[in-house]
């Protein structure tokens, strides 16, 4: 539980090196032949169980620079954990995980924690710190690196809250007097603090309204687009997942179930993905 | 009864305490890896220690003037009303302050320790460090351990003191003994083994309840209805743990000292 991953030398870490062993697999749905250069995350036949039970049987999924993979499916299936899986918060039972080429599956602690720097979570609360306020939550992670001094750290908040839309002033709030929506757009600008290479969304807008989702969704597309991140969102909510999918995934019992585009999910006869936009749309 | 029904609550206790082992050994370890956040262990040390002591005086007035009462009635009769002080201030140094000073504390900081941390992981900050980069061990837990390691023998000094000086008002009051005489007989009745003894002690419960507590705290799970959970077993458990760990340290400062 507590156990944190072997060291290395710092001479490895210095930079950090696609595994050799690395073959990037054409995604799913696309013609043209993979780009190395271009590739950030890949999953291969990656199994998890916990005791008897078994989260992950197989999963192999693929994300490329400027690109949204939305990963569908119903509460328990295991979306939340590919997304952990990536991060290094779990390690998979068996397969591979790359995050631009570098191995995250068992790697060594400080590798770990160079690739998390390459990686903006937005989690499905905020997982704001209660303890500080909005500009020092947004600030963390740049205090931790130290590797700026204080008034550009305050730039960068404000410029970070100004993507989100939201004013300066809301810097010096807690997290406890935010709203739902403002929660999750501080969380977002929190995640893109490092200017990450990859965001990965947690159900970005689950409990919120038509409207303040329409507003999560639009700045993961602005991400996408005006910054190039490879982005994995994580939803049961079928309307942001068209809203911001370039390609999708369904996850039912632990394996996907389906991959294609916007065109393929809509058209699709699969029996669980129909059934499962459908009762979607009907609730909406 | 099955054997998988025998043998799970023991196999279920010994992960527990592998794993409170391991987190103790990679906090230990911590203490000399950067990077430190000195800032965070003052703020823990203010929680811990300038925060408790309300508490810690009130228990060690009521216990000193408790035992100076009590000696006070039986060592009249004997006609040995002059050792009260010496009684009250080698009862308080030895034992009863360490151990009250370490179960009051365990019952205020060590809840809300586990409460925090156990909230922080509910709420995915714990996911949320980690995923930036941050050990938590190293951010929340060390900083927790370091002040508790520091604010308990702090504390336990001002519960001594405040201690003897409740039995003080209270041999003044039902012996008429005079501050010379009390104090007199309280200082002789303490040696070097009681001091080092007394402040040895609360050093190891200081470690005992950080670190019971952040362990409860950092293996939360179920929600908020786990935190209250978490929030009870820190307190029971570090409660248990000081009170053994006192008859071993009492046994081998007995060893090594003889007496």
């Amino acid at each position: 539980m507590f156990r944190r991953r072997s060291k290395r030398k710092s001479s490895d870490l210095q930079k950090l090196a696609p595994d050799p062993r690395w073959q990037p697999r054409p995604a799913s749905g696309r013609d043209r032949p993979p780009d190395p250069d271009n590739r950030m995350i890949d999953l291969e036949d990656v199994y998890l169980s916990f005791g008897d039970n078994t989260v992950l049987s197989g999963i192999w999924l693929e994300v490329d620079r400027g690109e949204t993979l939305v990963v569908m499916g119903g509460s328990g299936q295991g979306k939340s954990t590919i997304l952990r899986i990536i991060l290094g918060l779990l390690e998979p039972d068996s397969g591979r995980v790359y995050v631009h080429g570098v191995n995250v599956s068992h790697a060594a602690q400080e590798v770990l924690d160079q690739v998390r720097r390459q990686i903006g979570m937005v989690f499905q609360g905020g997982a704001l710190f209660d303890s500080l306020t909005v500009g020092d939550n947004l600030a963390f992670r740049l205090h931790e690196e130290k590797a700026h001094d204080e008034d550009e750290i305050d730039g960068l908040v404000e410029e970070k809250l100004s993507f989100v839309n939201l004013e300066p002033k809301v810097a010096n709030l807690m997290p406890a007097e935010l709203s739902g929506g403002m929660r999750k757009r501080v969380a977002l600008a929190r995640a893109i603090m490092g200017s990450p290479k990859i965001v990965l969304y947690d159900e970005p807008t689950t409990g919120l309204d038509p409207i303040t989702a329409e507003t999560i969704t639009a700045l993961i597309n602005k991400l996408r687009d005006q910054q190039g991140v490879a982005s994995i969102v994580v939803t049961h909510d079928i309307g942001a997942a068209l809203a911001v999918g370039d390609r999708f995934a369904m996850l039912k019992d632990g394996d996907i179930i389906f991959e294609g585009d916007a065109d393929e999910v809509l058209a699709t006869d699969n029996p669980d993905v129909r059934s499962f936009i459908d009762a979607r749309m009907a609730g909406a | 009864m099955t054997t998988t029904t025998l043998t799970r609550p023991i196999k279920t206790a010994l992960e527990e305490i592998q794993n409170l082992s391991i987190l103790a050994g990679r906090t230990l370890s911590a203490f000399v890896h950067p990077p430190f956040y000195w800032r965070d262990t003052w703020v823990q040390m203010d929680v811990i220690g300038v925060q408790s002591l309300v508490i810690v005086s009130l228990t060690g007035i009521f216990t000193g003037m408790v035992l100076a009462l009590q000696s006070a009635v039986q060592l009249s009769d004997f006609g040995a009303s002059l050792f009260v002080g010496q009684l009250v201030s080698a009862s308080v140094v030895r034992e009863l302050g360490p151990v009250l000073t370490a179960l009051m504390v365990a019952g205020r900081v060590g809840s809300g320790i586990a409460a925090e941390l156990g909230s922080m992981r509910v709420s995915e900050q714990i996911d949320a460090l980690e995923a930036m980069g941050t050990d938590p061990i190293k951010k929340l837990v060390k900083p927790r351990v370091q002040a508790g390691l520091v604010m308990l023998p702090v504390l336990t000094v001002i519960t001594d003191t405040i201690a003897i000086v409740g039995g003080q008002v209270i041999a003044w009051l039902t012996l008429n003994q005079g501050l010379s005489t009390y104090w007199n007989a309280a200082l002789n009745g303490l040696f070097f083994s009681d001091l080092f003894t007394g402040l040895a002690k609360p050093f190891v419960f200081g470690f005992i309840i950080t670190i019971v507590a952040c362990y409860m705290g950092l293996r939360t799970t179920g929600g908020t209805e786990g935190v209250g959970r978490s929030t009870t077993q820190a307190v029971v458990v570090a409660s248990v743990l000081v009170l053994a760990s006192d008859f071993f340290l009492t046994k081998l400062f007995i060893e090594i000292f003889g007496h």
